[in-house]
């Protein structure tokens, strides 16, 4: 029986600490970007050492690094690429992703990183896929439109490779498509500062009277893992989640449950319980997107976004001893939480709250956010492993 | 001081869907007429019959047909209008307009000889991605119609750089936002296939969006139209082959005011189009484009690393007993007796000698060079979060 495909599981890294979050529970690949030129302005990114850090902290542990620059570029933004892309070849980076098609001859002619098509071109077909692979790209990130079918279709008739989100938000428009934030709040969607317009409230009103208020453009959240298997029969290079500027928590678990899932495609009851894993993190409610048909007005979340979680990011480990570990606190801490700390292998390891102490061995019957505390252990653990936690009277609470 | 001025050979290109504006954008000198069916167009109405019908009353007037096919296509949908195209009958038609890349290299390779006016009002605002697709579409590729986020300056490099027919809107709505997705079905009348509403968000005081949902999807447009009849001679100047005004039942009456200024620009003549108008009209970026300014306003600066003599941040401060520095750089060595310099997240500076260095398992250390969270001395003033920097 032959094996299944495996496509690559690429994360999220908004920063360092979330790189190597990312790294710790499982990921192939992961995307970044420098202080320029990416989409996510508000996100940390990466100076030039961070990068050249990244690249060696990944690579080390057989992880690919992606450099997105991949904003709508205007004429003044080439000043400075050409030096950045010959930076970034020097450092080893896998791939750069790119939308504009300027910035990809440029990236070509400077470097012989290979290029992938960032979401933000749109490419949804294989004909446009065949422009781009004229210029040179090797990969698609294709739009959110595209289903699986449609995808191995286009890497059919391209040879291209291809690249499909499974997890994380969506825009409602066409990526690449919306300039709302551009005319109302003077930022531009395109060159990192979209200001989320679609996740508003809106007022609707017919010529005729009728009348309606709605969150009519908001998204829900995509999830494909109970699709996983269908990424694999279609041979989808790579399986992109969502969410640089998302949290150590979504991160650490999002990542750790698609990673388990990948090494066990066979095992539908695996894949069952990693299912309800996804449930642990904030988020909208879920829909398949256009993956299998195009997404209808099921897709649409009609409600004002809010963080309704049973779990927590309780904190961050930071050092790992032989019967201890340190923990760096993201939340306060006392006896009312049950936590547990997810491991690599995607369980998760109970910790009793009443053994926490200082750093100086004195028990803590409580901390708040920000300290670093220690708990005993018993099990492999390392650092930037996440301790989560729920309230154990409470099995949702919301914050606003 | 009036400004008058003669404005030569700007050409004029409009959607016209019904005989009449047809006849009245003839008489007034329009050159081209652009025709969207409702299966190829974002904004169609026409069905086959009524676009040849159309198409071939605009040949008979002498104007120039351009089919439209603006749609951004999957696999499936490709598929489907290429089924529809076979029923096209292309002798009507001089040109063939397109936002989908991927249809323009499938015009160029299919359609013979067939010129293709290309849509890059998203993104391409720079002269380098512009001059790829010429080189990629060569002598098939008529037109560009640019994006409305251009400001004169790359407007006028454009012009002048290209040696292409550039065409801008000049007159009318700007598209904000499009999906495919229905947006407005589930919560009005399911049956309508077209449907227009006005919508104001609780995030801008701006109210009065227009918004359409049709067979292709929900598109958004902005509260205020756009306008550059002010500046048609600087665009003229600047060498704009064509200007595009946007034909409705609201404002075709201003046709024949917005042609004449074709020949003849007239500023009080355009302070009257202008009054005449139904909606609000702005000239967005043509003049300056700062939409990227607000971004360096999204971080603390205090707390975004500068590198060289970074060294980490504070991550945790305890009275009387330790600073926990959590070290990121590894470049530096830090050594008991080094002055460490910590900014604050209020912009607060503090220089402080280290007196002794210790592991998270308090173990004392002369040094530390590498990554990790080592506990030194309690620091002053300081709080967690600050910034950590070698002192120079």
């Amino acid at each position: 029986m032959t094996k299944p495909f495996i496509p690559q599981l690429l994360c999220p890294a908004g920063n360092m600490e979330k790189l190597k979050v990312a790294i710790s529970y499982g990921a192939d690949a992961v995307y970044l970007a420098g202080q320029h030129y990416g989409l996510r302005s508000a996100a940390d990114n990466f100076t030039p050492d961070e990068l050249k850090e990244a690249v060696s902290f990944a690579h080390d542990r057989g992880v690919k690094v992606y450099v997105a620059l991949n904003s709508f570029f205007h004429d003044k933004d080439f000043v400075g690429l050409d030096d950045y892309l010959v930076f970034l070849e020097s450092l080893g980076v896998d791939a750069l992703i790119v939308s504009d098609e300027g910035v990809v001859l440029r990236a070509s002619l400077q470097t012989q990183i290979p290029i992938h098509l960032s979401t933000q071109a749109s490419c949804l077909n294989q004909y446009s896929a065949l422009f781009w692979k004229q210029m040179g790209v090797k990969r698609i990130v294709l739009g959110r439109e595209v289903s699986l079918e449609d995808a191995a279709r286009i890497k059919k008739e391209t040879g291209l490779e291809v690249e499909l989100f499974i997890h994380g938000s969506m825009c409602m428009s066409y990526s690449g498509h919306c300039i709302i934030s551009n005319f109302t709040q003077g930022r531009d969607s395109n060159r990192g500062g979209c200001a989320h317009s679609c996740r508003f409230e809106y007022t609707l009103k017919t010529d005729e009277g009728a009348h309606k208020t709605a969150y009519f453009m908001s998204s829900k959240d995509l999830r494909g893992l109970e699709l996983l298997n269908l990424y694999s029969k279609f041979e989808i290079d790579s399986i992109k989640i969502e969410g640089r500027m998302k949290s150590h928590l979504y991160l650490s678990t999002v990542t750790s449950c698609y990673a388990q899932a990948l090494k066990n495609l066979e095992d539908p009851l695996k894949l069952a319980s990693l299912s309800k894993e996804l449930e642990k993190t904030s988020h909208k409610e879920f829909t398949f997107g256009s993956l299998l048909t195009p997404a209808d007005e099921a897709s649409i979340y009609d409600k004002r976004e809010s963080e309704n979680q049973t779990f927590h990011l309780i904190g961050i480990v930071q050092d790992v001893f032989e019967d201890s570990f340190i923990l760096e606190t993201r939340t306060g801490i006392n006896n009312l939480w049950d936590l547990e700390i997810l491991k690599s292998d995607g369980t998760s390891e109970k910790i009793d709250p009443s053994t926490m102490t200082d750093l100086y061995g004195n028990r803590h019957e409580k901390s708040r956010p920000g300290q670093l505390v220690r708990f005993p252990k018993t099990f492999y653990l390392e650092r930037y492993h996440i301790m989560r936690g729920s309230k154990k009277d409470e099995t949702c609470f919301k914050s606003s | 001081m009036k400004h008058v001025s003669k404005v030569h050979n700007m050409k004029w290109t409009a959607a016209i869907d019904n005989q009449r504006d047809l006849h009245t954008w003839k008489n007034y000198g329009g050159n081209e007429v652009l025709l969207e069916c409702q299966d190829l167009a974002r904004f169609g109405r026409l069905n086959l019959s009524t676009l040849h019908e159309l198409a071939l009353k605009a040949r008979q007037l002498g104007l120039r047909c351009v089919l439209v096919w603006d749609l951004l296509m999957t696999e499936k949908v490709f598929d489907q209008k290429l089924a529809f195209l076979k029923g096209i009958s292309w002798d009507l038609f001089d040109s063939i307009r397109v936002l989908d890349p991927g249809a323009a290299l499938w015009a160029k390779r299919n359609l013979d000889s067939m010129p293709v006016q290309l849509i890059v009002e998203h993104g391409h605002h720079n002269l380098s991605s512009l001059q790829i697709w010429k080189n990629m579409l060569g002598p098939t590729l008529e037109r560009v119609i640019l994006s409305l986020e251009l400001t004169k300056e790359q407007i006028a490099l454009y012009c002048k750089e290209l040696e292409l027919e550039l065409e801008l809107l000049v007159l009318g709505k700007i598209l904000l936002f499009s999906t495919p997705r229905q947006l407005l079905s589930p919560l009005f009348d399911k049956r309508q296939q077209w449907l227009e509403v006005s919508g104001q968000s609780e995030e801008s005081p701006h109210k009065g969006f227009p918004i359409i949902q049709n067979q292709h999807g929900t598109f958004m447009f902005n509260v205020k139209d756009y306008c550059l009849l002010d500046v048609l001679d600087e665009l003229q100047l600047f060498g704009l082959s064509w200007s595009r005004m946007e034909v409705s039942s609201d404002t075709s009456k201003l046709i024949g005011p917005v042609l004449n200024l074709g020949g003849r620009f007239d500023e009080q003549e355009v302070r009257k189009i202008k009054d005449q108008y139904p909606h609000e009209l702005i000239r967005g970026f043509y003049s300056v484009n700062k939409t990227d300014v607000l971004f360096k306003k999204l971080k603390n600066q205090n707390t975004q690393r500068s590198d060289d003599l970074f060294i980490g941040h504070v991550l945790e401060t305890v009275k009387g007993k330790h600073t926990a520095i959590d070290i990121k750089n590894s470049k530096h060595t830090i050594f008991v007796g080094d002055h460490l310099n910590f900014l604050t997240t209020d912009g607060l500076k503090v220089i402080s000698p280290i007196t002794w260095i210790k592991t998270l398992d308090m173990k004392e250390i002369d040094q530390f060079q590498g990554q990790g969270v080592v506990l030194v001395n309690p620091i002053k003033k300081t709080s967690t979060k600050a910034a950590v920097y070698k002192n120079s």
